[in-house]
């Protein structure tokens, strides 16, 4: 398999992650990074798009270091956390100098995730979830990508079209890029049908199929409801076809009811349809988000199972790849 | 390395130098010029222009001031991180270095200059040069010394993360800019006090020879620091 894009125990300066060594190495194709900057999500960006040069290690992309080489980064889209717009004036400005410099069409992109208003906007008058998203575009108009290293990006990009966004991403696969996605939400990895890198302190410590994904907690949306009825809340919640799985409790004073479904918008219609049907109060809805080390845990707990199964059912083939083996740490690289 | 690029890099400085609150500053620092010139004058009349000018002037506010554009431009940044929100998309860090290096230069010589000009306009002294002579040769000292302090801090400005190194070199003028040691040869001040008329870095080094060792000082910067730059 040819690696496209390979980050052997690099370390960036400046990172969050406070020197974690970055080690990854991806052919092209659609792959979503599991993980927070803590682990070096903001490292990959920095590194792979040649904004930061390596204090250690080596990073390649197509066998060659974008810190070096201006015709390399001109082929690698970036976005960052917090956003990085150089001040040139206009974002119209900025569009133009970055189709002057490299092609493609950025202001296009613009208006594809439904952003042209933003053009006209002066550069230092920008939200930083309008700076990203202006971020977003240029990295998605990026002209015969090699790699594009995209943090969040459906997240804080003030309403940029998460269809038009997907889409980009995936034409840029499918024409030979290695697209990552930095991401904390296992609802957003399992939504890009990549491959998913659930990614820890520096390293890629398992990688599953956006199928295998879909078994993980986070990857369905998911509400918790305060209400003053929940048994007839859940029953009315039963009815509708949107909800997957309904959970009441009663234990602690306040009642609440657990509802997930397949997005935030479908199920929080649900849950209002349902509290009407039924006459229940609600006092409180709050969107459940896993922690990365619950959803960590689950993936181990998966893998564990279906290592056993396999040798259960006598077929002596393990169905999945017994738990992965931990890669390099920053403790082992600082010996 | 492609004349857009250059610009660029040129507008990226301009950018952070065309601030309101940076014109305060540099009137500020003007200001302070000629508060400190004045009271030299009120101490003692005699000599004061070439006290203001030798000592306040160029041994502390021109070094200073000179500093602080350079770092200002560079946005308190390594010369190569101070490229990369355009380097990104593509560009080569080099021409945009050398814009931006260009945009230090001109500033720190502008402000070298005005600060040269106000001090000689008011601490001038019946005993020096006629005022029109004093302030055209202390203008043009000025802005030639600001672009060799500015040359040089970039130069500096390529070492460390946050481009530490121009603070090593503002130390080294303010250590051996008057120290009469051979190493002073190599301190800007020590050639702008030359110039004003005081003793030579080297023994029997013209006042020329000063000025041509501040061109090459300016260009060697210039020219060291895009060497150090990244592509």
């Amino acid at each position: 398999m040819t690696h496209r894009l390979i980050v052997q125990r690099a370390l960036s300066a400046g990172s969050p992650a406070g020197g974690v060594p970055v080690t990854l190495a991806l052919p092209p194709g659609l792959h979503a990074i599991l993980g927070t900057p803590t682990d070096g999500t903001t490292s990959i960006a920095e590194l792979v798009g040649g904004m930061a040069r390596p204090r250690a290690g080596q990073v390649l992309v197509a066998g060659r270091e974008p810190y070096r080489e201006p015709s390399l980064r001109a082929r690698i889209g970036v976005t960052l956390a917090p956003p990085s717009l150089p001040d040139v004036g206009t974002v119209e400005r900025l569009l133009r100098i970055c189709m002057e410099t490299r092609g493609g069409d950025a202001r296009a992109m613009l208006e594809r995730l439904g952003l042209a208003p933003l053009a006209t906007r002066r550069i230092t008058s920008l939200t930083p979830d309008e700076a990203r998203a202006v971020e977003l575009a240029i990295a998605l108009a990026t002209p015969n990508p090699l790699v594009l290293a995209l943090t969040e990006p459906f997240a804080n990009t003030a309403g940029a079209d998460r269809g038009a966004v997907t889409e980009a991403m995936q034409h840029a696969a499918a024409a030979g890029a290695a697209v990552l996605a930095m991401t904390a939400s296992v609802a957003d990895a399992a939504d890009l049908g990549g491959q998913v890198h659930l990614f820890e302190r520096g390293v890629v410590t398992r990688t599953l199929s956006s199928l295998a994904v879909a078994e993980l907690p986070g990857s369905e949306a998911a509400l918790r409801v305060t209400t003053n009825d929940p048994r007839a809340l859940a029953a009315a919640l039963t009815d509708l076809e949107t909800v997957r799985s309904v959970t009441w409790d009663e234990a602690r004073g306040l009642s609440f009811v657990t509802v997930r479904g397949p997005d935030l918008d479908r199920v929080g219609f649900a849950v209002a349809r349902a509290a009407q049907r039924a006459g229940a109060r609600i006092y409180a809805i709050q969107s459940i988000t896993p922690g990365l080390e619950e959803v960590r845990a689950a993936a181990s707990g998966l893998a564990l199972a279906a290592y056993h199964a396999a040798y259960r059912h006598g077929s002596g083939t393990p169905m999945t790849a017994p738990p992965a083996q931990p890669g390099p740490r920053a403790s082992e690289a600082s010996s | 390395m492609t004349s857009s690029s250059l610009l660029f890099g040129l507008q990226l400085g301009q950018r952070r130098i065309t601030r309101a609150r940076v014109l305060l500053a540099a009137l500020a620092i003007v200001g302070f010029a000629a508060a400190v010139a004045l009271a030299e004058r009120q101490l003692d009349l005699l000599g004061s222009a070439s006290r203001s000018l030798q000592g306040g002037a160029f041994g502390f506010i021109v070094p200073l001031a000179t500093l602080g554009a350079v770092g200002l431009v560079l946005g308190n940044e390594s010369v190569a991180a101070a490229t990369t929100p355009l380097a990104r998309f593509g560009i080569s860090r080099r021409p945009l270095a050398f814009g931006l290096t260009a945009g230090a230069l001109a500033t720190a010589s502008a402000l070298a200059a005005a600060i040269a000009f106000t001090t000689a306009l008011c601490a001038h002294d019946p005993w020096a040069p006629p005022l029109g002579q004093d302030l055209l040769s202390s203008t043009w000292i000025g802005a030639l010394v600001g672009a060799a302090y500015a040359g040089l801090y970039s130069f500096g400005a390529t070492f460390g993360r946050r481009g530490g190194g121009r603070g090593f070199v503002f130390l080294f003028d303010f250590v051996f800019g008057a120290s009469g040691s051979a190493l002073s040869v190599f301190a800007p001040r020590a050639h702008a006090l030359h110039l004003l008329g005081g003793e030579p870095p080297l023994d029997g080094m013209s006042q020329g020879a000063s000025a041509v060792v501040l061109a090459v000082m300016t260009v060697a910067g210039v020219a060291a620091t895009l060497a150090r730059c990244p592509r």
